[in-house]
């Protein structure tokens, strides 16, 4: 059962204040992967203080590396419940989990961080971890 | 920000995987352990001789990727569980 909204609200601006694309619906989601080309990030946000409480901190941290994706979106798992589940299903076999991100290159699933590798760690760990996965995927080739 | 539970236990909302002393391999939320049992929310089980595949293979792929959440809460009597550590102990 979906929480309060006026609860979730902050968790969401916690996002789309760094300029995250919040997308509410499977129509939006559809929209967003069609267009596959470079690097996107989606972000299954969660309303879980254990995980996510360090997760949307570290996607903060990690914006401001050097390398970053070209789009970045999230969806809110246990809020908007079609989004979240037409985000999933562009991860393949991968199970659901919340928080967890997934970041495409031209439309392949490249680097997955599940909840596990967010639930007990720190926002400074979860952002090492992105921001490796960005400078791998992300990054402009050198001479370019 | 974050909505906060209602325990200090210090593996409280972590992923865990809980060895036992029968054939199951237990991965789930942990809620928190208690002396006399362990609660998880949301797990999965390999079962020895059950499940397809061996149990590092089993527990390889839950490491990389996660695992299907097919028994939404758990009790395990505490004198079932050998162990219980971070899922992430187990990434390589």
């Amino acid at each position: 059962m979906p929480y309060d909204p006026a609860l979730v609200a902050p968790m969401r601006e916690e996002l789309t204040r760094l300029g995250v694309q919040e997308l509410l619906t499977a129509d939006e989601v559809e929209q967003w992967f069609a267009d596959s080309d470079g690097t996107s990030l989606m972000i299954i946000n969660s309303v879980c203080g254990c995980a996510a409480g360090q997760a949307r901190p570290s996607v903060a941290l990690a914006l401001q590396h050097a390398a970053t994706p070209n789009r970045i979106a999230t969806v809110f798992a246990g809020q908007d419940l079609e989004a979240t589940q037409a985000a999933r299903a562009h991860f393949g076999d991968i199970p659901p989990s919340s928080p967890s991100m997934a970041l495409f290159k031209d439309g392949e699933l490249v680097h997955f961080l599940p909840r596990h590798r967010i639930d007990s760690q720190s926002a400074e760990a979860i952002a090492s971890d992105l921001t490796a996965a960005f400078d791998r995927y992300c990054a402009a080739p050198s001479g370019a | 920000m974050g909505l906060f539970h209602d325990t200090s236990d210090p593996l409280h909302g972590v992923t865990v995987v809980i060895e036992t002393t029968g054939p199951e391999l237990w991965v789930g939320r942990c809620n928190r352990v208690e002396p006399d049992r362990v609660l998880l929310f949301e797990s999965d089980c390999y079962v020895d001789g059950r499940t397809s595949g061996s149990k590092d293979e089993w527990l390889k792929r839950v490491a990389m990727v996660g695992f299907h959440p097919r028994h939404p809460r758990l009790e395990l009597a505490r004198d079932q569980v050998t162990s219980v550590r971070p899922l992430l102990d187990y990434a390589t």
